[in-house]
């Protein structure tokens, strides 16, 4: 078993650092305590290539596999503190361009994927609503077929990129007595008569990465907005959140690498009673946990990409990741916090962001609830 | 045994069926009466694809293929051709 990288994709992976490093380095400590979400650095990503990692070529992407996708995800969680601008990024990649590609008719793709790829349109994903979060089926949003398209009505919640966003996947019911079989998937314009895009909400973390609910109401689309069969939702929604849920915390594996080595820098360097701090057990181990938990996070999250890359069912490991490195990343991060001290307990020192950014980590792409669910299940529970 | 039995074994032991097998028919609603559930299709598609050797995609996953049993066994049919 070879956990080495190709040399090609180590020269990939030194090539996303110095772009992060170049290009991704504004004043994140400022934008977060004004949430305020870059163009310019989402113009960067796509001008770079993130953005049309996944996506086929004929769409304008380079179609890199799976492993690839984690290697850049990876360097630039890393390279770049922005937590907030790489989740919008992995966002709109795995919810939005990802079920485009999968289940878009020929006339999508080619209308909305290079927009996306190249940055000159950004995606939205509405499923959640006041009254459905975890039981994601159970949506209120209807979808009625009229003459020619059909009419949506209804509102969602918690909806990233929504403020920025100029195309949105959205989820309707047209039967909800039918439950998760009931479900339609649609594409949906900003400017579509009928759609507004509420307040942005102010979150705990995150910042940096807009987010707002969205409304419609009599809102009448054309028939070609279905994406995917009419009730094959469910399908459009678990492909998007497999696919989310495996590769999202891709980029918390860099994080976790920078807080792990700022904590050795610092507890070498620090000195209290005499001593390096390093050298008090309880500073020690708190760095041996969270090496512990980088090197886990590291070898579940590519054994899923090779699992993902060889088209192989990968819903039990998906959830493994998803929980596993959630709960690695806040954990970290507090001992990062910690280890650091009042230091660590300031805006200035981009510590406590990591905490307050992990901490959404728990709950979106299903809450480490349902993915412990979703493995109780997947083991006959 | 035939597909229509394994389907209804499938369903009451894996999916952990609450009524009488039955009642089970191959004609029985199992969307309609909640017998297959947005993570119970997953498991039975898993047990199908492993029983079968057979691969069902997720554009498979509409209501008419998993309406029934004998809609389910149709599937199983048509992707083992």
């Amino acid at each position: 078993m070879n956990f080495d990288w190709t040399d090609e994709q180590r020269q990939f992976r030194d090539s996303v650092l110095a772009f992060a490093r170049r290009d991704l380095a504004d004043d994140v400590v400022a934008r977060d305590d004004t949430a305020t979400f870059l163009r310019d650095a989402w113009e960067r990503c796509a001008a770079f290539g993130i953005q049309g990692l996944p996506v086929s070529a004929e769409y304008g992407g380079s179609g890199a596999d799976v492993l690839t996708q984690i290697v850049a995800l990876e360097a630039l969680g890393y390279a770049c503190t922005d937590n907030g601008l790489l989740f919008s990024l992995n966002a709109h990649m795995w919810a939005c361009q990802h079920p485009i590609e999968r289940f878009g008719t020929e006339e999508q793709k080619r209308r909305y994927l290079p927009g996306m790829v190249d940055g000159t349109l950004i995606a939205a994903h509405g499923m959640s609503e006041p009254g459905s979060g975890s039981d994601a089926f159970a949506l209120s949003t209807t979808a009625r077929a009229v003459d020619g398209g059909w009419v949506l009505d209804g509102s969602k919640t918690f909806v990233t990129n929504a403020p920025v966003a100029d195309v949105f996947v959205v989820f309707a019911t047209i039967d909800k007595a039918r439950g998760f079989m009931g479900l339609c998937a649609f594409l949906l314009e900003r400017d579509t008569p009928g759609l507004t895009v509420g307040r942005p909400l102010h979150k705990m973390g995150l910042r940096t990465s807009p987010m707002a609910e969205v409304f419609l109401e009599g809102c009448h689309v054309p028939a070609d907005a279905l994406l995917g069969r009419k009730g094959g939702g469910m399908a459009v929604f678990n492909s998007s959140m497999e696919r989310e849920r495996s590769l999202i915390l891709a980029c918390t594996v860099g994080s976790m690498q920078r807080d792990l080595e700022r904590a050795i820098e610092h507890a070498r360097m620090r000195e209290q009673f005499g001593r390096p701090i390093g050298q008090f057990q309880s500073v020690a181990n708190r760095i041996v946990d969270m090496k512990l938990r980088l090197e886990t996070s590291r070898l579940l999250l590519y054994r899923l990409g090779t699992l993902l890359e060889a088209g192989r069912p990968a819903k039990l490991e998906s959830a493994l990741c998803k929980l596993h490195l959630s709960e690695s990343f806040l954990a970290s991060a507090l001992d990062a916090v910690q280890i650091h001290g009042g230091s660590g307990y300031m805006t200035e020192y981009e510590l406590e962001r990591d905490v307050r950014d992990a901490i959404g980590a728990r709950i979106y792409s299903g809450t480490s609830d349902i993915q412990r669910d979703i493995v109780a299940k997947e083991l006959g529970l | 045994m035939g597909a229509h039995q394994v389907i209804r074994e499938m369903i009451v032991r894996d999916l952990r069926f609450a009524g009488s097998p039955d009642e089970l028919t191959d004609d029985y609603c199992l969307l309609d009466n909640a017998v297959i559930d947005s993570m119970g299709i997953f498991r039975l598609v898993g047990l199908l694809e492993e029983r079968y050797g057979i691969e069902i995609d997720e554009e498979d996953m509409l209501p008419e293929n998993f309406e029934t049993i004998e809609a389910v066994a149709a599937l199983v049919a048509v992707k083992g051709c």
